[in-house]
């Protein structure tokens, strides 16, 4: 009996001390075989999840021949083999920019410029392309893109160099040629292309328009940089559409605009003075026409230079008061004077002590009435963000206490019941939180970085989140990701609601059971079929609550691309075989 | 012929090693008592773990000094569609909620450690401000040494990063003890002070979304 319990405790011994996991199975019968399930290599591949779903293969970063591709309809059978992935070679466009600046020869080697190249995701809600490539003088541009497809265009933005804040030495490309915009398709691979900016025939003008910076009593102002804004699409970021123009003693400035605008543009001066002035902005200018007189105007009156510091303060994890640092203190304070709009805006980063000092506003009495202050937490802060704060600089230095934010609880478990150590858990706003806030606040909730943390070997887990932003209740999507080695799927707990009431700390979710690994394999290649090792493969659950969603939220963008879920990813072995964890129905 | 034949055949005889427990002259004289048996065989455990147990050799990059912590190691970044590595650039629209997380793979020789992803933009000791994102890589069960984590974007870039991209540094720093708010320099300086951080640094192209 003792040399049998021996024996055994030797073998169990042995037996514990490699790390690997222990194999599924052997043979196919080990698995759930009436579901599809196949051994291979001692996992029980297959038995997926069912849905639509779509995938983007990635290049390792050593191999630049290849570009990522998207699979739309990404199948996976039964038995979790799905069929290889391929990746594709770029399509290479090669050439020169050929800057035609006004009533001057063009010139195709002078000019240096950012060209930025955006796609659409070929699945909804599916990450879109995004490429920013450099142009430098004399050499031109060599862009390297995905193919693209029937009926599909990429956007093109060209940006002529030299777009500095205050002049340089000499004229550059900016001041004299404005951006340049174009859908291209990008089907075959081109090279000695020249693409010409700054000359503007019937299709597409350039217009000028002049205007002039002076102060309301009149007196013209110098040092401020002055530009056109506004979208190249109807649902594109606004940018900067012009040249560029810096004021000098008289006041006086000139833009060329294109066009091919889809709308309205803005005129924004910025100022390069050492003193400090506020952005001066003019709407409503139409830039398919010449036009002059785009005055803006300097209010007076809006008083010297006033350092400020400012305190702030919450309860912390220990239930103690006290400062608190790495919080970001925004500023922003604006009067009109006739069609301009003059905007302050002041940033700082609170100290150990909790103080941002580095603050300095102008102090007259209509700009200061119009202050107001946002604090913005560092991450996983206990305290949540503090808005619309007014500022007075009369006031004492008795600081800004940050509200408590709520906390959620819960208990992470496997599928057989058991706690799971080492989950990442990060809170993020859902989208029906997101697209339920105005515009301005949903550029306020994009500055708050998520909370996250870790579970320990109770599986626990706390996040602290906002109650609200304005009076929107806030609701967050709590994201659970286990390392790869747990051999546990991620997975997303949606649309949380929390309490709004001070009174309610924290939430306590019941325990939250993840879903049983599916495993699911196969190869990358690249176009050659050579298998390739180091790609990244993603696959997406595609929304199917879409147009739910879009219908009961107020402040959706114009496309509501509600995102594809992540499901799973994985990179590929040096053999080229990726192995991919899924939640299992 | 025959005694040749049998003495060729018996040999020298000396005497065999065979066990002298349940010899007649080596008797027990002390039975074991039962309450002693199970201590001793926990003692022997171990004992029998350590001699009939081959340890395997350790596969991590740094275990030449025992006992010393050996810093976390970065071994991809990925993002979007691309892997990345130093400089860059990495091109992120601003608030974006589509692209995904950011993917940070890294290698520690200390399999329990949990690892720390902080993401700062123009971290600079004079000037430290918070990390715009993180993620934490927690211990692998099976004792892996790589781990990842998915580092949510949405807050890297701000309003004011769009318009110097040429100026924009987001330094991806792997720390192996939780980094701390205070500290000197805050947010780097990790409460354990045998804690080490590696840092991998990108340039950051921030653009702004879609209207």
């Amino acid at each position: 009996m003792t040399r049998a319990l021996l024996l055994a405790a030797l073998l169990g011994g042995c037996l514990s001390v490699t790390a690997a996991p222990v194999p599924q199975c052997k043979v196919t019968a080990d698995c759930d075989s009436a579901h599809g399930e196949v051994c291979s290599d001692g996992t029980c591949y297959g038995n997926p999840p069912t849905g639509a779903f779509a995938a983007l293969v990635s290049p390792p970063s050593d191999r630049t021949d290849l570009v990522a591709r998207q699979v739309l309809d990404f199948r996976i059978p039964l038995d979790g083999r799905f069929a290889d992935v391929q990746l594709d070679e770029p399509i290479t466009y090669k050439g020169t920019l050929a800057g035609c600046a006004a009533g001057e020869p063009c010139d195709p080697t002078s000019m240096d410029a950012t060209i930025t190249v955006t796609g659409k995701s070929t699945f909804a809600g599916g990450p879109s392309f995004l490429g920013v490539f450099t142009a430098p003088a004399h050499e031109g541009f060599d862009l390297q893109v995905p193919r693209t497809h029937a009926n599909e265009t990429y956007s093109v933005t060209i940006l002529p160099g030299g777009r500095d804040a205050s002049p340089t030495t000499g004229t550059t490309a900016a001041q004299l040629i404005p951006p340049y915009h174009v859908n291209m398709a990008f089907t075959e691979s081109a090279a000695n292309q020249t693409i010409s900016l700054g000359d503007g025939d019937a299709t597409h003008p350039i217009h000028t328009l002049r205007g002039k910076i002076s102060t309301t009593s009149g007196v013209p102002v110098s040092n401020y940089r002055v530009v056109a804004v506004g979208h190249w699409e109807p649902d594109g970021a606004l940018v900067e559409v012009s040249t560029i123009d810096y004021t000098g003693t008289d006041g006086t400035y000139e833009l060329q605009v294109s066009a091919d605008l889809t709308d309205e543009v803005r005129i924004v001066a910025t100022s390069y003075a050492a003193a400090l002035r506020p952005t001066l902005s003019i709407g409503n200018i139409v830039p398919s026409v010449d036009s002059e007189n785009n005055n803006l105007q300097l209010p007076d009156l809006l008083g010297s230079a006033h350092p400020v510091s400012i305190p702030v303060d919450g309860v912390n994890g220990s239930g103690v008061v006290g400062p608190i640092a790495g919080a970001t203190v925004t500023i922003t304070g604006s009067v009109m004077a006739g069609t301009t709009r003059a905007t302050i805006v002041a940033v700082d980063t609170t100290d150990a002590d909790g103080f941002a000092t580095h603050l300095a506003l102008l102090d007259g009495e209509e700009l200061t009435a119009s202050y107001r202050m946002a604090i913005v937490p560092p991450a996983n802060a206990s305290v949540g963000v503090l808005l619309d704060q007014p500022l007075t600089f009369a006031g004492s230095l008795v600081a800004l206490r940050l509200p408590d934010r709520v906390a959620i609880r819960g208990r992470v478990r496997d599928h057989d019941g058991a706690p799971v150590k080492g989950v990442s858990v990060t809170a993020r706003p859902a989208l029906s939180f997101l697209w339920n806030l105005h515009p301005a606040l949903q550029s306020v909730l994009s500055t708050v970085p998520p909370a996250t943390t870790v579970t320990p070997e109770s599986g626990e887990f706390i996040v602290f989140v906002d109650r609200a932003l304005g009076t929107v209740g806030g609701r967050y999507d709590l994201a659970f990701d286990s390392t790869s080695a747990a051999q546990i799927p991620n997975y997303t707990q949606t649309d949380i609601a929390v309490p709004t009431e001070a009174t309610i700390p924290a939430i306590a979710l019941p325990d939250i059971t993840l879903p049983d690994a599916a495993f699911v394999h196969g190869f990358v290649t690249d176009p050659d079929g050579k298998r390739v090792g180091g790609a990244e493969l993603k696959i997406y659950e595609l929304p199917s609550s879409q147009l739910t969603l879009c219908t009961q939220v107020q402040y959706a963008p114009a496309s509501c691309p509600v995102p594809a879920q992540l499901l799973g990813r994985g990179a590929s072995s040096a053999s080229g075989e990726l192995r991919v964890i899924l939640p299992r129905n | 012929m025959s005694e040749l034949a049998r003495a060729q055949a018996v040999g020298p005889r000396g005497n065999r090693p065979k066990p002298q427990a349940f010899a007649p002259v080596a008797r027990v004289v002390h039975g074991v008592p039962t309450v002693v048996r199970g201590p001793l065989l926990l003692l022997a455990l171990p004992l029998w773990l350590a001699a009939g147990c081959v340890i395997p050799p350790s596969l991590t990059v740094d275990n030449q000094d025992a006992g010393i912590n050996s810093p976390p190691a970065v071994t991809a970044v990925r993002y979007d569609r691309k892997q990345y590595r130093e400089p860059g650039p990495i091109n992120v629209v601003r608030g974006q909620t589509v692209s995904g997380p950011l993917q940070v793979e890294a290698l520690d020789s200390d399999p329990s450690d949990s690892l720390y992803v902080r993401i700062f933009v123009n971290y600079e000791v004079d000037v430290p401000t918070p990390p715009r994102s993180s993620c934490v890589a927690g211990a692998a069960a099976t004792g892996s040494v790589t781990r990842s984590c998915s580092a949510d974007l949405k807050a890297l870039c701000l309003p004011a990063d769009a318009a110097k991209p040429d100026t924009t540094l987001m330094t991806v720093r792997v720390f192996d003890r939780e980094p701390l708010a205070v500290g000197d320099p805050p947010f780097v300086t990790m409460a354990d002070p045998a804690g080490l951080s590696t840092a991998e640094t990108f340039h950051l192209v921030c653009t702004e979304p879609p209207t």
